[in-house]
């Protein structure tokens, strides 16, 4: 693993069909932090991002990502900052022909976190991927904002954010999705679910498309709910205490999102931090 | 084994079971039988201890306790069990992970040890293969999925790992064609203890052609108007409902 507390600018650089069976894993603990990726043609990388900080420290990470043709990147994010610290990220990603990305947050740490992603699909048939699990609670503020473009046909996009809120914590999703005319034959989706666990909490979630053709396949869609109590019952009436029916059900929610990670030691990972918190 | 006295229950500020009285002793297999609305699933979920159905009058005693002082958990560890008419569906969790999850919660709280896995596969697999429920299954997400009758086999298979002591059936024959009405009639039968106990929930005659109660009582608005034996069902099967009371 790479630390970079006082280093705080890195560049991942993989050549023409380089794919490496080497996961990137990166620890992030400067207060200003940039990392630079560029995949060349049909390149691929598996990066982990991890993020622990001091108490009350802000924190400003910029990434900027390129994909060429083809290039494939599945980065995933741990954002564990500590509960007291501010965290702002800005994350550009440009796809070129046939380019794959796929990006898969764990936000629960920072008092106020913000994660703001722009996303180009730049060429034919590009496809990207975001999916956040938004943990929270206490007085903590998650914000996440994505624009994504499509500028060439065929490509496709999805955004996905469950959000689990306790106490008094605020959840922010706002998705831009926009289809300009050229992109037909877009398929685009748009999905925030949160699950609130106390009265004080807020979710607020604005999922949006702009869509500027015809020929496209594009769905959006937001809840925010409680735990559902028929489920709840039913367990209870299995036998199960009520504290472990309502771990069991935040962590179904969840992990239909982690489930479908294909990296397994990441996927465990992931599993483990949902169930460290509940 | 279980004692229902004068049981009034109200749901949304409306009485639903109207002074039920009902006594079933270890071993006796009960069957209560009565039109639409008569109250039949309120009663089912008032046993299992659902949140919204309020007891305004009477008490339910089983076996020495009171049954209304209990959390539903504490219900299912000390021997209660429902088979739901509607299975809820609960994405992202394995019906085998439920059961292993439900048992040995279960065990906990009556003090005994937890199962290990490979104990808990034995007995998964010798129950699942007397009701002809697939491994594929056991692997989805509990009741996603399923058919009519894999649910109601799923309930069963359900009842069979965690062997209640008292087991109320809440229309387990609704939706089910006679073949699956069967193999589900087989395994309640195959649970058939001197120390267990059913209370059987119908709208129909049908299932107790296969389930054959020891008792049948008529439940209409809210209380049991009529008792009987067996044949009682057949006569109102014969005759309906609207000659009872």
């Amino acid at each position: 693993m790479r630390t970079l507390p006082e280093v705080n600018e890195i560049l991942i650089h993989r050549t023409c069909g380089q794919n490496g069976g080497k996961i990137e894993d990166v620890l992030f603990t400067a207060a200003e932090s940039r990392l630079n990726i560029v995949l060349e043609k049909e390149a691929e990388l598996t990066l982990i991002e991890r993020h622990c900080s001091e108490k009350e420290q802000e924190k400003v990470v910029n990434i900027g990502v390129l994909l060429k043709e083809g290039a494939k990147l599945h980065h995933y994010r741990f954002q564990e900052d500590d509960i007291t610290a501010k965290h702002r990220t800005s994350l550009a990603v440009s796809l070129a022909e046939n380019a794959f990305y796929e990006a898969i947050t764990l936000t629960k740490g920072a008092v106020d976190s913000q994660c703001d992603v722009e996303a180009d699909l730049l060429g034919e048939q590009a496809s990207c991927v975001f999916k956040e699990i938004k943990l929270l609670s206490g007085q903590q503020k998650g914000a996440s904002s994505f624009v994504v473009r499509h500028d060439s046909p065929d490509c496709t996009s999805s955004l996905e954010c469950r959000s689990v809120l306790n106490d008094t914590a605020l959840g922010i999703f706002d998705g831009i999705t926009r289809v300009n005319k050229e992109a037909d034959g877009t398929k685009a989706s748009q999905l925030s679910k949160a699950v609130l666990l106390s009265d004080g909490t807020e979710m607020r979630a604005k999922p949006e498309l702009q869509i500027y053709t015809d020929d496209v396949a594009c769905a959006h869609g937001a809840t925010t709910g409680q735990l559902d109590e028929e489920q709840l019952f039913y367990l209870r009436a299995r036998g199960i205490p009520e504290a472990d029916a309502r771990a069991i059900l935040i962590e179904a929610f969840l992990c239909e999102v982690v489930d479908k990670i294909v990296d397994e030691s990441v996927k465990n990972e992931i599993k483990v931090k949902i169930g460290s918190v509940l | 084994m279980l004692k229902i006295n004068n049981l009034h229950i109200s749901v949304d500020g409306s009485d639903i079971l109207r002074g039920l009285d009902l006594e079933i002793k270890p071993g006796e297999v009960h069957a209560i039988m009565g039109p639409n609305g008569a109250g039949k699933s309120t009663l089912a979920y008032t046993l299992a201890g659902k949140d919204g159905y309020d007891v305004t009058q009477g008490d339910v005693d089983f076996e020495g306790e009171n049954l209304f002082a209990l959390t539903p958990e504490e219900r299912a560890a000390k021997g209660v069990f429902l088979a739901f008419q509607y299975p809820v569906e609960i994405p992202g969790v394995t019906m085998n992970q439920f059961l292993k999850t439900a048992l040995n919660a279960q065990r906990k709280a009556r003090g005994e040890e937890p199962l290990d896995a490979l104990a808990l596969l034995k007995r998964i697999k010798a129950k699942q293969k007397e009701l002809g429920v697939s491994d594929e299954i056991l692997k989805r997400p509990v009741n996603v999925g399923y058919s009519g009758g894999e649910k109601k086999r799923a309930e069963v298979l359900q009842m069979a790992m965690l062997e209640p002591k008292f087991a109320v059936l809440d229309e387990t024959d609704s939706g089910l064609d006679i073949d699956a009405l069967k193999i589900v009639a087989q395994g309640v039968n195959n649970l058939r203890r001197a120390d267990r106990s059913f209370l059987v929930i119908t709208h129909y005659q049908r299932l107790l052609d296969y389930i054959v109660p020891d008792y049948v009582h008529v439940l209409a608005d809210g209380r049991i108007v009529r008792s009987g034996g067996a044949d009682l069902a057949q006569t109102l099967e014969a005759e309906g409902y609207a000659n009872i009371a």
